[in-house]
């Protein structure tokens, strides 16, 4: 067995319900918590979504009306009378002196101060005038590189392309100036007819506003801008944090950050849950503006978008704790409520296995364990009852058994001796306390008068075949003190409801003065028969050897006189057997030895030793035997006495030539021994008597006197010793029938002193 | 037929029962022996060396049983000679004890008629 195997994890009633009502409290409350953060999550971020969208449109078109308001204010510029009055004066002085601007704002004192007032009155970075022939004729710096003249050179040769109208370019990075910049082109009309163009470069600090701008993005919100630089995304607006964030501040495509810018410049529009260039949680929302050629994105942490979701989900994880201490103390309130109240009835079940009946269950819940409590009182009080019935009912069975005459002891399955009443002890010499417990066959032996060897197993027998079982004729018991007693007695086996043999009672009782008297009984018998047999003999023999005449011839009435003499005496003999067949079937005193028996040998037998009567007689007799018969384990000397009876008293009370029918009949259980004749039959009103002692019925007393009226008395004890039946049906004058019936399935052996006369 | 005449040795007390016996038993030819009690007959049983023994039970000074049993410890000759119990008592204990003692018949002398005695004798020494 493995050693583990009993082990159990004991919990008790109160940890049991607390722990039962915790799980199916915590269940829904985490469900609930999940959901409702959940969700309030999902819309919190959509609604932000939303607004960030907003917060993009409007930058966008703040972007929009930015570029248009530039292009207003320098197609403004450029149709200013001061403005065409310049660029002719810049022409004239072009054309006629090839002077650069500063001479010419040195020759002309006027064109100076005009010039002055124009470019301080705007906020441009650059404020160029051109020829027709794209040179320069005015500008704020005083020297460009040939990359950036050039550039002009590129930006006007666009613009001329496209019909002379205000043109403004995008906000490109420049490399060689580390800056971005945006150029607008206006044409100087006079009469609609070109005479110069103005380039004005774009002050992006006015750009700048539209980023810096942050009402209604909370903490952490930002908008920014971006454009494409080879494989990175760069910055042009600023950033909250990264003050030199403009041309700066770059992020590789492909790289975990920045998610919503890479996503922007590659033309997506959309929104999510990303890291942003800081590599923080934000939610953002992007979009491409092809005409720019950016990419847009409002972003705002994360965190401050689920702020409220994560205040709420503080607020409920607190509200939870506080259900939970809640839930926990009433699921122990609830669970010692119903708990305690079968604590104590478990405690009360346990005192009252202890032997103490007078322990009472006090539960005053109302409920069924107040009922289990109850219905429990009542059992106990039924069981203290039913214990004092069963005490009263031992009290009276112990009363007999202790008044009783008769030894009586119990045993249990194993032949432990558990009862030993007064008697036994007074029989036995044995004390109670000295043997109750031990074996039986340890204390008690009875055993065979004549052979002191020889245990008479009854009580062995009567547990083996379930069946009462009674002491042999000559059982003796070895006292204690090694005196012998003889004793009759008897083992019944105790069955159980299933019919196992769970015990025997045993009840003996010494039998020395019956014995005594029986043997006293018996001695006077047989002396008696001997005393009276043999004067018979005597007569007998003497009276034989006359009838023989061995001694001398007789004359006829001499015989006469002798066979008279003769007969009597046969009849006295028979009559002294029949008596002492009578006074041993009294005494129970004959025995029957089983043996396998052949009916018809015995039946022939009887009629060979009748037929001298028969033949006197001239009886016919008719033999009727089934040919089936089977071997019966019975007595064969007893069977002769009943079928002697029965066919003598046929010969005997049936007239000359007469008939008898004999016959031996095979039935389910029985063989039916017949014996019929036509003889002088019984009469009616005496066919109730005829089995008994000594009786003769009145039609035979003339008829025949040699019968004694013991032969069907002694029939029927002896049918009876073999355990069959014997009855018969009669009509004066006409009929005799006699049945006796014999078990097939035989009988046991009876011991007995005296065997019976034929 | 033999001879010799059969030596038959009659052991009863009962005078009437005994004479009646030698006297048959005489007439039937047999060389009759007769004795009173169970130590006479043991004498003469002993002394005669009879073919056959008729018994009875119930005697003075020495039963028949006890002389049987006496009889049948001498191995020299007692032991084999053929007894026949003749009584009156038919308990199943004397049986049973003549039985053991080697008798080959049990009669009960009231239910047999002495033709049939001699009878039954004749018939175990193989005289017929």
């Amino acid at each position: 067995m493995p050693p583990f195997r009993n082990i159990e994890i004991k919990i008790n009633l109160t940890t049991k319900f607390v722990v039962l009502f915790l799980i199916i409290a915590l269940i829904p409350l985490a469900i609930g918590i999940f959901i409702s953060y959940d969700s309030s999550k999902r819309i919190l971020e959509k609604e932000s979504a939303n607004y960030l969208y907003g917060v993009l449109e409007n930058r966008i078109s703040q972007i929009e009306s930015y570029f248009l308001s530039q292009k207003e204010e320098a197609k403004k510029i450029s149709s200013l009378d001061k403005t065409i009055k310049i660029c002719e004066s810049l022409n004239e002085f072009s054309e006629r002196s090839g002077l650069s601007p500063v001479d010419y704002s040195l020759v002309d004192r006027s064109l100076a101060l005009d010039l002055e007032y124009l470019t301080k009155s705007s906020d441009y970075n650059d404020f160029l005038f051109f020829s027709l022939n794209n040179q320069i004729l005015f500008s704020k710096e005083k020297e460009y590189s040939e990359e950036k003249q050039q550039r002009f050179k590129d930006i006007l040769t666009k613009a001329e392309e496209k019909n002379l109208e205000t043109q403004i370019t995008n906000f490109k990075y420049y490399p060689e100036d580390k800056k971005i910049s945006a150029f607008i082109f206006s044409p100087i009309l006079r009469e609609n007819q070109p005479i110069g163009f103005l380039l004005l470069e774009i002050n992006q600090r006015k750009f700048y506003y539209i980023f810096e701008n942050k009402v209604g993005l909370g903490e952490t919100g930002e908008v920014f801008i971006s454009l494409r630089d080879g494989n990175k995304a760069v910055f042009i607006s600023p950033l909250k944090n990264v003050l030199d964030a403009p041309l700066n501040r770059k992020i590789p495509f492909g790289a975990p950050t920045g998610e919503a810018i890479q996503k922007s410049l590659q033309g997506e529009d959309g929104w999510g849950a990303v890291k942003d260039y800081q590599g923080k949680k934000v939610l953002a929302v992007w979009r491409y503006l092809p005409a720019f050629e950016w990419g847009i994105v409002a972003k705002i942490e994360i965190e401050e978008v689920l702020e409220s979701a994560i205040d709420l989900k503080n607020r409920l994880l607190l509200i939870a704790l506080v259900l939970l201490i809640m839930i926990v103390f009433i699921n122990f309130l609830l669970a010692r409520s119903i708990s305690n109240p079968i604590r104590s009835l478990t405690a009360i079940t346990e005192k009252i296995s202890q032997g103490n009946l007078t322990a009472r269950a006090k539960i005053k819940t109302g409920d069924e364990i107040e009922k289990l409590g109850n219905s429990f009182n009542l059992m106990t009080e039924k069981l203290i009852q039913s214990q004092n019935e069963l005490q009263k009912k031992f009290n009276e069975l112990f009363a007999v058994l202790n008044s009783i005459s008769d030894g009586v002891f119990v045993l249990d399955q194993n032949k432990n001796i558990k009862i030993f009443n007064p008697a036994a002890e007074d029989i036995s010499d044995f004390k109670k306390e000295e043997i109750i417990g031990k074996k039986c066959n340890q204390v008690f032996n009875f055993v065979s008068e004549k052979n002191k060897k020889e245990k008479d197993n009854f009580i062995d027998l009567a547990m083996e075949e379930g069946i009462i079982k009674e002491t042999k004729r000559d059982t003796i018991l070895i006292k204690k003190n090694k005196e012998i007693l003889p004793v009759a007695g008897a083992a019944a086996p105790l069955k159980n409801e299933f019919q196992k043999i769970i015990g025997c009672v045993i009840v003996f009782r010494d039998i020395l003065k019956e014995r005594e008297i029986d043997k006293a009984k018996t001695e006077f018998v047989s002396l008696a028969s001997h005393q009276l047999r043999t004067p018979l003999s005597t007569v007998n023999w003497y009276s034989e050897m006359l009838l023989n005449e061995e001694v001398g011839k007789i004359n006829e009435d001499q015989k006469k006189y002798l066979q008279a003499l003769y007969g009597a005496s046969r009849r006295m003999v028979s009559l002294v057997n029949a008596l002492l067949n009578v006074s041993r079937i009294e005494l129970g005193t004959f025995s029957i030895n089983p043996e396998p028996v052949d009916f018809i040998k015995i039946v022939k037998n009887v009629l060979e030793e009748l037929e001298p009567q028969i033949k006197i007689k001239n009886l016919e007799i008719n033999e009727k035997y089934d040919f089936n018969l089977p071997i019966v384990n019975t007595d064969q000397k007893l069977l002769k006495i009943i079928l002697q009876n029965l066919v003598s008293n046929s010969v005997k009370y049936t007239r000359f030539g007469g008939k008898i029918d004999l016959g031996i009949l095979k039935q389910k259980e029985d063989v039916l021994i017949k014996v019929e004749d036509n003889g002088y039959g019984i009469p009616k009103k005496q066919q109730s008597k005829i089995f008994t002692k000594f009786f003769r019925a009145n039609n035979i007393l003339e008829k025949d006197t040699n019968g004694n009226g013991l032969g069907l008395y002694i029939v029927q004890t002896v049918v009876g010793g073999l355990g069959g039946k014997i009855w018969f049906e009669s009509e004066e004058n006409k009929r005799t029938c006699f049945y006796v019936s014999i078990p097939i399935k035989g009988m046991k052996y009876k011991s007995g002193n005296k065997i019976l006369l034929n | 037929m033999s001879k010799k005449k059969i030596k038959v040795l009659i052991v009863e007390d009962e005078i009437a029962l005994r004479q009646a016996m030698v006297d048959k038993f005489t007439r039937e030819g047999f060389w009759t022996f007769a004795a009173k009690d169970g130590e006479d007959g043991l004498n003469q049983a002993l002394t005669e060396r009879p073919d056959i023994i008729l018994l009875d039970i119930i005697m003075p000074n020495m039963d028949g049983l006890t002389m049987l049993k006496i009889l049948r410890n001498d191995q020299e000759w007692g032991k084999d000679v053929p007894v026949m119990v003749l009584t009156n008592l038919s308990d199943v204990d004397n049986v049973s004890r003549a039985v053991e003692n080697g008798v080959y018949e049990f009669l009960v002398k009231s239910d047999w008629r002495l033709d049939d005695l001699v009878d039954k004798v004749k018939e175990k020494l193989h005289f017929k």
